[in-house]
Formats: structure tokens, sequence, C-alpha cells
């Protein structure tokens, strides 16, 4: 109190001159009551939880297949390289084929017209 | 996950035993386990204001329980930077309320004619015209009149406590006190 008087004092003393004790069966039933409560609230916050956990799993999980599948489109489809060139020729009335396989590796075919 | 976090306890910098010490730390982080050595200060306090508040009522043990359940319930939500003790005594108040307003239903509540007076007092009777009093008060007036007188709240405490503003507080207070001193023909030192 800001501005103390003395008879607070007195006033206190009266007031608590009248005092019970908590029973010791009301401690244990509170007790009880608690751990019957606390397990309960666990239980409860994982059942929120856990759904909410997996659609978001589920959620990533889709995203990220949405865009694996989208993004090469973006990039455009790039021409694949040549490896070889082949030129077959058939030797009419002999049934023999000749082919010519051209590599990078292979000295380049000079073409004569 | 998130359970564990609440369990786990960073204690860095705190030394000793003191409940009190430990609420005043801004390291501490409280887990369920912990309400009980927290509220274990206080509880002797809370069962006897609201036993004092709810008129001796035989109801009141289930008030007490209840408002201990909450507390433990609704832990989160005490800041550690604030007294244990005013956040559970608010948490009373509530379930105190909560209690009226279902008790004002049925029958009033009842006028304990046993008041237990604790150790030998040198004028019982005294004792009882305090109570006496206290009991006719309305119910916030009462409340705040054993929140301060019983359970030693300042009146910042109470106004956090119950809501009531501080210069409301000081008012009942005041008045209180004035028709007491009436009421006793009571001078300092001559109770």
């Amino acid at each position: 109190m800001e501005n103390y008087d003395p008879f607070d004092e007195e006033l206190q003393k009266l007031v608590r001159g009248v005092e019970h004790e908590i029973p010791q069966g009301l401690e244990a039933k509170v007790r009880i009551a608690a751990e019957t409560l606390l397990p309960q609230s666990k239980s409860r916050f994982l059942f929120i939880r856990r759904p909410i956990l997996l659609a978001s799993l589920s959620a990533t999980a889709a995203l990220l297949l949405v865009i694996l599948f989208i993004l090469p489109s973006f990039h455009g489809r790039e021409e694949a390289p040549i490896t070889e060139i082949r030129t077959q020729f058939e030797l009419s009335g002999k049934n023999i084929t000749i082919i010519f396989i051209q590599r990078p590796d292979f000295p380049a075919l000079e073409t004569v017209n | 996950m998130e359970n564990a976090r609440a369990v786990s306890l960073h204690r860095s910098g705190i030394t000793g035993d003191d409940a009190k010490t430990r609420e005043g730390s801004e390291a501490l982080r409280i887990d369920p386990d912990q309400f009980w050595e927290l509220a274990a200060p206080h509880k002797q306090k809370l069962y006897n204001f609201i036993h004092k508040s709810l008129s001796f009522s035989e109801e009141a043990d289930d008030v007490y329980q209840e408002t201990l359940l909450r507390g433990l319930k609704y832990l989160r939500s005490y800041d550690e930077k604030k007294s244990f003790g005013t956040w559970l005594f608010a948490i009373a108040h509530n379930e105190i309320k909560k209690h009226r307003k279902r008790a004002r239903q049925g029958d009033p509540l009842p006028l304990a004619e046993n008041l237990v007076i604790h150790g030998e007092p040198a004028r019982p009777d005294l004792i009882w015209e305090v109570h006496r009093y206290a009991q006719a008060l309305k119910p916030k007036h009462k409340e705040i009149f054993f929140l301060f007188y019983d359970s030693g709240f300042s009146i910042a405490e109470i106004s956090r406590i119950t809501g009531v503003g501080d210069g409301n507080v000081k008012f009942i207070l005041n008045r209180a006190r004035n028709i007491l001193r009436k009421l006793l023909g009571a001078n300092h030192g001559k109770l």
C-alpha cells in the first residue's frame, strides 16, 4: 500500500486468523486429475498436428513432382548431337550392301561431286 | 517434437531452489512437471483465498482443483518474466467468477459457521467480526479485500489479477478499512 496504515497490519492478522489447511485427500485428488489431464492434452495435440504434418508432406511431394515435370518444358528441347553418319550402298545384282559409318574420330569425308 | 521442446529445461544462470528466484528469471523455460514446484509456495495462500472468497463453501475445493488444473493446462500462456503467483491467482479469480455464475442459478452460497481460527488469537471475536464484514461484501470487493489482507498482494498485483484499476482497488480497500476501523472501534495497536 502506498499510504501505509498501521491498521492494515492489524487487519491482516485478523483476516489471516482464519486458516484452512489443504486436505491431504484433495492434494491427491488434484494430482490424479492432473495426471489424467496431461496425457489427454498431449494426445489431443498430436491428434491435431499429425494430419497437418501429413498433409504438408504430401503437398510438398506433389509440388516437387509438378516442378520436375514442368521445368524441362521451360528450357526447350535441345537437339541431340550427331554422333555418327551412316551412308549405305547396295550393289545391284550382287546382294552386297556397303555401309560407311562416319564418327567424330574418323577423318572427315570429302565429298566429290 | 513440440512436447519435447516444452519438456526441455534451460536453466542457465539460475542457482538455488527458491522458486521465487526462478520465477523472475528470463532464462527459465518451464514445463508441466515444474508447475507443481512453482505452485507449491502459493498453494496454501491460494486455497485460503478461494475458500474465503467463496464464503468457506464446500465447493471451494472444486474451484481450487479447477484452478490448478487450468494452470497446468494453460502453462504455455504463462509469461516467465511475470510473477507466477499473480498469474495463478488470476486463474483463481476467473474460476471464482465462473463458479459464482453457476451458483447464482441455484441456491446462494452458504456462509460457514465453523470458521477455523488459526492459532490462539488474543481476540477471536474481532476475527469473527472482520470475516462477517468481509462475507457481506460484493463478490469482487471481497476478492480484493482478501487478496490484499490475506494473500498479501500489492495494489498493482491485485489490479493485474482482477482487472480492476489501481484507483478502484485503493478506493475499495480504503472504504473497507474505514468501515472496519469504526466497526471494531479500533485504534492502531489496541486490537
